[in-house]
C-alpha cells in the first residue's frame, strides 16, 4: 500500500500536459506575438501561459492539475478568445479565430510618489500635500512637511533658508521671491523642487562649492499654454468697503516666457513682503558672494522707525492694508546658449494699526511702569528694473554673465503716541520718518574653464545707493533736555547719505588628488558720506539749529586689497577646509571740508572647518571664525544723529578692526526620502556688535548711554526633529532652543553692568498631509523670557503660549471649507492679556466645468478686540498688545482660464 | 599594413562608425502603449536615474527610458569634496526588449577609447514566476494578478495585467503573460511604482535605441571589461605613489561577479 502511494506520487505532483495551436485572425491570418494563458476552473488559477511565434503558433504547458481548463488568447485590437474544457477531455491542440476590434484609447493615471529625492534636489507632487484650498504659493509651501514661512514670506526648509524661488529653473523674481510666492496661484504648479548646493553658473558646478539652497517650481503640464491664468475679484464689508483683484497672466508655451502678476487689495493681503533685508550681511552676505545677482551694498539707514506689532499673528489680523503690485518678467532665449531674463516691477504696501505697550521696569528702587498708546502708519513704495544676461555657447568652456538693476523705494513711517508715566501727565508724541532710497547695481562675470578641471574666473560688481531721509518728531522733553524754552519740541533732521563700491576680483581653482584650492583676490573701492543737521523748531516754524554736534558732514574713502586663499582636503568621509582672508584697507575720514586722517588697517581673518559623514545621513559639523568687521560710515560719523524721536547716536571716529569670533558645532540627520530629521546646533558668538554712543532723552529714565565697543556674548543650543509618517500620511515635528546673551551696558549713566538674558523656546507640530476629506494641522509654541540685571536677584520674566490649529474640511467633492484658530496666552502678562484668540474662515465652491470658484472669507470671527504677548529683558517686563482688525467677510469669483 | 599600425586612430574610429547603427531587429517598432513609472532605488550604483521612466511597447517589443536621468555627464562635488561624475544620455538609458528572440539591449558605459555609451546586448532570463492565487488589485480597469520572482539577485513582487498582452515591465523585468504595471523588491531597496498608462494608436515614440556604440560584448562581458579598467587605473595611480581605492557601489542588478 505504501508503496502504492509512493508510487503515486510522482505522478500527481508531476502532472502536466502540453497543448498547442494557433493564433489567427478571422480571416486565418496568424497573429505573431499573442498571449495564451490557461486558468483552472473554479479557482481561476494560471496554471500555464505562453506567447505565439511569427506564424501564430503557441504552445503552452499545464502544470497544475484540475477539474477544468480555460483558455484564453489575447493581442491588441482583437477580442479575446476563450476556450474551455473538462481537463479530462482537453485536447492537445486548439486554434483561436481572433476577431479584431478597433484599439480604444485608454488613459489611467495613477497617483504620484509624495516625496522624490535625486542627489541635491527634493521634489514634492503637489497634488500629495495640498487640498486645492491654497491660494498662493506660499499657503501651499506652508503645507509641505520640513518646510517653514516667516511672517515676511521668507522660507525656510529644515533649518536652512531658501535664498532664491525659481520657475522652471529661471530666476525672474531675484531676491524679493515673495513677490511670487505670494501672488501666483499654487494650482499652477505641480511640483515643488528644493535645490540644495545651488549653483546657477554650470561651468562652476563640482569646482565651487556652494552652500545656496533655492526652490524649483514646475508648471502643471497643463497649464502650459500660450495664454493661462486666472482672475480674481472680491468684495465685501468690514469697518469700511473691502475689495480685492487678482491676476496671474503667464505665457508658457513657447520658449520666452512671460508672467504678468497683479494685485490691489485692502482686504489683508501684502502682494510684496520686502524681503530685501536679506541683503543687510551676516551669514547670507557670504552666501550671497557667490551669486551673480549679489549686491556689495546691502542697504543701511540711519533712521530706525518703529516697527509695527504683528502678535505672532498673520498680519491680516493685526493691521489694515492698501496695497497694489504689478509685475512684469520675461525670458528671452536665444541660439547659441544665450538667455535674457527682464523683470520690472512697481508696488506699494500702506498698513496702518492701533497698538500699545506697557513696560514695567525693575530696577530695585527705580521700578515703575510706562504706558504707551499709539497709532503707526507704515507706508512703502517700490519699483525696480533688472535683466540678467547669460552666455554660455554649447560646448564651450566659457561663459560670460551681466546683471543690471535699478531700483527706487520710498518709506514714511509715521507714529502718534500717547504716553503715560510716573512724575508727568500723559502727553502726546508724533514722529514721522520719510525716506527715499536709489539703488544701481551692475556686474559681469566672466569664466574659464580648462581641461584639467581648473577654472578662473573674473567679476566686476559696481554698485551705488543714494539715501534721502527726513525724520520730524514732536516730544515735549526736548526743551528740557537741551534747555531751551519749551516751545521748541519739534524736531527736524534731514540727512543725504551716499554710498558707491566697485569690486574687481579674479578666482583661480582647482583640484588635484584629495586636495582642493582656491584663491580669490581683488580689490575694492569704497566711497561713502553722510550729511545730516538736525533743528528745533516751534509750532510757528521758529528754527534753531542744535549746533556743530548735531550736524554731520562725514566722508569715508577706503581701498581693500585682499587675497583669500582656502584649502581642502578629504579622505573617505571626512574633510578638513581652512581659509586665511588678508586684507589691508588704507581708509581716510574726513569731517567737513578739514583734509582727512588717513588709517591703515591690516586684518587676517582665519576659518577653519572640519566636516565628519556619520552613514549615510548624518552630518557632523565643526566651524571657527574670527572676523575683523570695519565700522561703516554710519557708525563712524563723529556728530549726533537722531535715529528715532527719542534716540540718539553717535559714531567712534576710530578705523579700527573690531574683532569677532564665533564657534558652531552641529549634527544633522537628514533622510529626505522619509522626510524625517533631527539637528543641534551649538553655538557661541563674541562681539563687539556696534561702536559709538547712544543716548535715550527721557528725563525720568535713561535707559542706555553706552559706550561701546562693549562686551557682547551670546550661546544657543538648538535643536528639532520632524518626521513624515507616510503610510499615515501625518507628520510631527518638535523643537527645542535655548539662547543666552550677555552684554555690558551703562544704564542710567552708572558703571556698566552685566545684562543677561536667557530665552527658551519649545515647539511641536502635528498634522495630517492634506489630501484627505479632513485634514488638519496644530502647532504649539512656548517662549519663556528670563532676563537679570548685574547682581539682581529679581529677574524679569515672561512666558508666552502660542497655538494654531488649521483645519480643512472638504464635505463635497466641489465644496471646501477652511478654518484657522490662532491662541495667544501670555500667563504672567497682566489679567487684561491672559489670553485671546483670532480666527478667520474661508470657503470654495468649485464649478470644475467653468474652472471658476466661488469663495467667501471672513476675518476675525470671534470679534476680538486685542491680542497681546510678553517679552522680558534684563530692565523690564514688556506687555505689548495691538488692536484686533474690525471683522470683516469677503466674497469673491476666481476664474482660470 | 604599416599604414594600419601608424593610423590605428583611424580604424577605431571606422570600427565605431560602422558599429553605430539603429536596432531594428523586428521591423515593427510603432508604440501602442506607454506605461510611466516612478523608479526609486536606494542602490547608489542607480540612484541618478531615479524618477519618472517610461515604458513604450507594442506586442513584440519594447523599450524602457528613464525620462529623469540626467541628459549630460555631470559633475557634482559633495560636501566632503569627493568629486564625483554622473553619465547622462539624452536617450534616458533606454533598455529595448525583443519579446520573441528574447533579447535584450541596453545603453550604458563603454569601455575606453570611446567617449559614446555603449549598447550591449543582454539575455532575457527567464524568471520562474509564481503567481500567487487570488490575489488582484485594479489598475483603471485592468484587474491585474500578483507573481513573485527572482532576477538577478532580488525576489520582486510585482503586479501585471492579462488585459495587456505584453510579457514586459520595468527595466529588464517581464516573461508574464501580461505587462507589469507596478513592482518592488523584497527588500525594499527597487520600487517601479504605477503612475500612468496610455494605450493609443498614436504614440509617438519609435521603440528603438537610436545612438550609441555596439561593442561586441555582453552586459557581463562589459561589467567585467569596466572592473579591469579600474584596476588598472588603480594600478596606474599606485604607480605613481597615489593610494586609491576601489568601491563598487549597490546596482539594482545583483551580479555574483560582484
Amino acid at each position: 500500500m505504501v508503496w502504492f502511494f509512493l508510487a503515486m506520487l510522482p505522478v500527481s505532483t508531476a502532472w502536466s500536459q502540453e497543448i498547442s495551436g494557433f493564433v489567427r485572425d478571422s480571416v486565418g491570418q496568424p497573429i505573431a506575438f499573442a498571449s495564451v494563458v490557461a486558468n483552472s476552473c473554479p479557482d481561476d488559477r494560471v496554471i500555464g501561459f505562453g506567447q505565439s511565434d511569427a506564424l501564430g503558433k503557441y504552445r503552452i504547458l499545464l502544470k497544475s492539475p484540475c477539474d477544468s481548463v480555460t483558455i484564453t488568447a489575447r493581442f491588441f485590437g482583437y477580442r479575446p478568445g476563450r476556450f474551455s474544457a473538462l481537463s479530462t477531455s482537453l485536447p492537445l491542440s486548439h486554434d483561436f479565430a481572433l476577431a479584431s476590434e478597433a484599439l480604444q484609447t485608454v488613459v489611467i493615471k495613477g497617483k504620484s510618489p509624495p516625496v522624490v529625492v535625486r542627489g541635491d534636489t527634493t521634489e514634492y507632487n503637489v497634488s500629495s500635500f495640498a487640498d486645492s484650498t491654497e491660494r498662493s504659493v506660499e499657503d501651499l509651501i506652508r503645507k509641505l512637511p520640513g518646510f517653514s514661512v516667516n511672517e515676511n514670506g521668507v522660507i525656510q526648509y529644515n533649518g536652512k533658508m531658501v535664498e532664491r524661488v525659481l520657475i522652471e529653473g529661471d530666476d525672474v523674481f531675484g531676491e524679493n521671491y515673495t513677490m511670487g510666492t505670494r501672488n501666483i496661484r499654487a494650482d499652477m504648479f505641480s511640483k515643488v523642487q528644493v535645490v540644495d548646493r545651488f549653483q546657477d553658473n554650470p561651468l562652476m558646478q563640482g569646482i565651487r562649492e556652494s552652500d545656496r539652497m533655492v526652490l524649483n517650481l514646475k508648471i502643471n503640464p497643463d497649464r502650459k499654454r500660450a495664454l493661462s491664468g486666472n482672475v480674481e475679484l472680491g468684495s465685501g464689508a468690514g469697518d469700511e468697503w473691502k475689495a480685492l483683484a487678482r491676476t496671474n497672466v503667464f505665457s508658457i508655451s513657447r520658449k520666452d516666457k512671460m508672467y504678468l502678476i497683479g494685485n490691489a487689495n485692502n482686504s489683508g493681503g501684502d502682494p510684496l513682503g520686502w524681503t530685501e533685508y536679506q541683503a543687510e550681511g551676516g551669514a547670507m552676505a557670504v552666501v550671497r558672494q557667490q551669486s551673480l545677482q549679489s549686491n556689495p551694498l546691502p542697504r543701511q539707514s540711519l533712521l530706525r522707525p518703529n516697527s509695527l506689532e504683528d502678535a505672532e499673528l498673520p498680519w491680516v489680523h493685526t493691521q489694515n492694508n492698501r496695497s497694489g503690485l504689478l509685475y512684469l518678467g520675461v525670458v528671452l532665449p536665444a541660439k547659441n546658449g544665450t538667455k535674457t531674463t527682464l523683470s520690472g516691477w512697481a508696488g506699494q504696501t500702506k498698513l496702518d494699526q492701533s497698538a500699545g505697550n506697557a513696560q514695567q521696569y525693575l530696577l530695585g528702587a527705580d521700578a515703575f511702569e510706562l504706558l504707551e498708546n499709539k497709532n503707526a502708519l507704515n507706508s512703502k513704495t517700490g519699483y525696480a528694473v533688472q535683466a540678467e544676461s547669460s552666455l554660455f555657447p554649447k560646448d564651450s568652456k566659457q561663459a560670460l554673465r551681466s546683471f543690471l538693476k535699478l531700483s527706487r523705494k520710498t518709506t514714511l513711517a509715521q507714529t502718534d503716541l500717547l504716553r503715560s508715566q510716573p512724575n508727568a501727565d500723559p502727553f502726546r508724541i508724533g514722529e514721522s520718518a520719510h525716506e527715499t532710497t536709489d539703488d544701481g547695481f551692475l556686474s559681469f562675470e566672466y569664466t574659464y574653464k580648462n581641461k584639467s578641471n581648473q577654472v578662473l574666473q573674473l567679476v566686476s560688481k559696481t554698485a551705488f545707493q543714494q539715501n534721502k531721509n527726513n525724520l520730524n518728531s514732536a516730544y515735549a522733553w526736548y526743551a528740557s533736555y537741551f534747555q531751551v524754552d519749551t516751545s521748541y519740541r519739534f524736531l527736524q533732521q534731514p540727512t543725504d547719505q551716499l554710498r558707491a563700491q566697485q569690486l574687481l576680483m579674479g578666482s583661480w581653482l582647482g583640484s588635484r588628488k584629495a586636495l582642493k584650492w582656491s584663491v580669490d583676490a581683488g580689490s575694492s573701492w569704497y566711497q561713502a558720506s553722510i550729511r545730516h543737521k538736525a533743528a528745533l523748531l516751534t509750532e510757528q516754524g521758529e528754527n534753531l539749529p542744535l549746533g556743530p554736534q548735531y550736524a554731520n558732514d562725514f566722508r569715508l574713502s577706503t581701498l581693500r586689497f585682499f587675497v583669500l586663499p582656502a584649502l581642502s582636503w578629504s579622505h573617505k568621509a571626512a574633510s578638513f577646509k581652512t581659509s586665511a582672508g588678508l586684507s589691508w584697507r588704507p581708509a581716510r575720514l574726513t569731517v567737513g571740508t578739514a583734509v582727512g586722517n588717513r588709517v591703515d588697517v591690516l586684518a587676517i581673518e582665519p576659518r577653519v572647518e572640519y566636516r565628519q559623514s556619520i552613514g549615510p545621513n548624518g552630518t557632523l559639523v565643526a566651524h571657527a571664525e574670527l572676523k575683523q568687521q570695519m565700522p561703516d560710515v554710519l557708525a563712524l560719523a563723529p556728530a549726533y544723529a537722531f535715529t528715532g524721536y527719542q534716540t540718539i547716536s553717535s559714531g567712534l571716529p576710530i578705523w579700527v578692526g573690531q574683532p569677532s569670533y564665533f564657534a558652531v558645532v552641529s549634527y544633522q540627520y537628514l533622510n529626505r526620502v522619509q522626510q524625517s530629521s533631527w539637528q543641534i546646533i551649538v553655538n557661541h558668538t563674541n562681539n563687539p556688535k556696534r561702536f559709538g554712543t547712544r543716548t535715550q532723552i527721557d528725563p525720568f529714565l535713561t535707559v542706555n548711554e553706552t559706550i561701546w565697543p562693549l562686551q557682547y556674548q551670546s550661546y544657543s543650543v538648538n535643536s528639532h526633529a520632524e518626521h513624515y509618517f507616510s503610510p499615515l500620511r501625518t507628520r510631527l515635528k518638535a523643537g527645542l532652543g535655548w539662547t543666552r546673551t550677555a552684554q555690558a551696558s551703562a544704564v542710567n549713566n552708572d558703571e556698566p553692568v552685566r545684562l543677561l538674558q536667557n530665552t527658551t523656546t519649545a515647539q511641536i507640530e502635528g498634522g495630517t498631509a492634506f489630501d484627505g476629506w479632513i485634514n488638519f494641522l496644530l502647532t504649539n509654541q512656548l517662549m519663556l523670557n528670563v532676563g537679570r540685571f548685574g547682581n539682581e536677584k529679581q529677574a524679569p520674566q515672561a512666558l508666552m503660549l502660542f497655538s494654531q490649529l488649521q483645519c480643512n474640511i472638504k464635505p463635497a467633492k466641489t465644496l471646501d471649507l477652511k478654518i484657522f484658530v490662532y491662541r495667544l496666552s501670555n500667563p504672567n502678562g497682566g489679567e487684561q492679556y491672559k489670553a485671546s484668540y483670532a480666527s478667520d474662515a474661508a470657503a470654495y465652491w468649485r464649478w470644475p466645468k467653468q474652472r471658476a470658484t466661488l469663495f467667501l472669507s471672513a476675518v476675525n470671527l470671534l470679534n476680538a478686540d486685542r491680542y497681546a504677548r510678553v517679552f522680558a529683558d534684563a530692565l523690564s517686563e514688556q506687555t505689548t498688545f495691538v488692536r484686533a482688525v474690525r471683522p470683516f467677510f469677503l466674497i469673491g469669483l476666481d476664474k482660470s482660464f | 599594413m604599416a599604414r594600419f599600425q601608424t593610423y590605428p586612430f583611424h580604424l577605431l574610429f571606422l570600427l565605431v562608425l560602422a558599429s553605430t547603427v539603429q536596432l531594428n531587429a523586428q521591423q515593427d517598432t510603432t508604440a501602442i502603449g506607454k506605461v510611466l513609472y516612478f523608479q526609486t532605488t536606494s542602490a547608489g550604483g542607480d540612484a541618478h536615474k531615479n524618477g519618472v521612466t517610461a515604458l513604450y511597447f507594442n506586442a513584440g517589443r519594447s523599450l524602457y527610458v528613464h525620462l529623469g536621468a540626467p541628459k549630460s555627464d555631470t559633475s557634482f562635488s559633495t560636501p566632503e569634496f569627493i568629486s564625483a561624475t554622473v553619465h547622462g544620455d539624452v536617450e534616458g538609458f533606454p533598455i529595448l526588449k525583443l519579446h520573441a528572440a528574447q533579447k535584450m539591449y541596453c545603453k550604458g558605459w563603454c569601455p575606453p577609447p570611446s567617449k559614446e555609451l555603449c549598447v550591449v546586448t543582454d539575455t532575457m532570463d527567464p524568471i520562474d514566476w509564481l503567481i500567487v492565487p487570488n490575489e488582484h488589485k485594479r489598475f483603471g480597469q485592468y484587474n491585474c494578478r500578483r507573481a513573485t520572482g527572482r532576477y538577478r539577485g532580488r525576489t520582486y513582487d510585482v503586479w501585471y495585467a492579462e488585459d495587456l498582452p505584453v510579457p514586459s515591465g520595468p527595466f529588464k523585468l517581464g516573461g508574464l503573460p501580461g505587462l507589469i504595471l507596478e513592482a518592488q523588491s523584497t527588500d525594499g531597496v527597487v520600487k517601479f511604482e504605477f503612475m500612468e498608462l496610455t494605450l493609443s494608436p498614436s504614440i509617438a515614440q519609435a521603440i528603438n535605441i537610436r545612438s550609441g556604440v555596439i561593442p561586441d560584448l555582453s552586459l557581463q562581458e562589459v561589467n567585467q571589461t569596466r572592473q579591469a579598467f579600474l584596476k588598472r587605473q588603480i594600478e596606474f595611480a599606485k604607480s605613481k605613489g597615489v593610494e586609491m581605492t576601489l568601491t563598487i557601489q549597490e546596482t539594482i542588478e545583483v551580479f555574483s561577479e560582484n
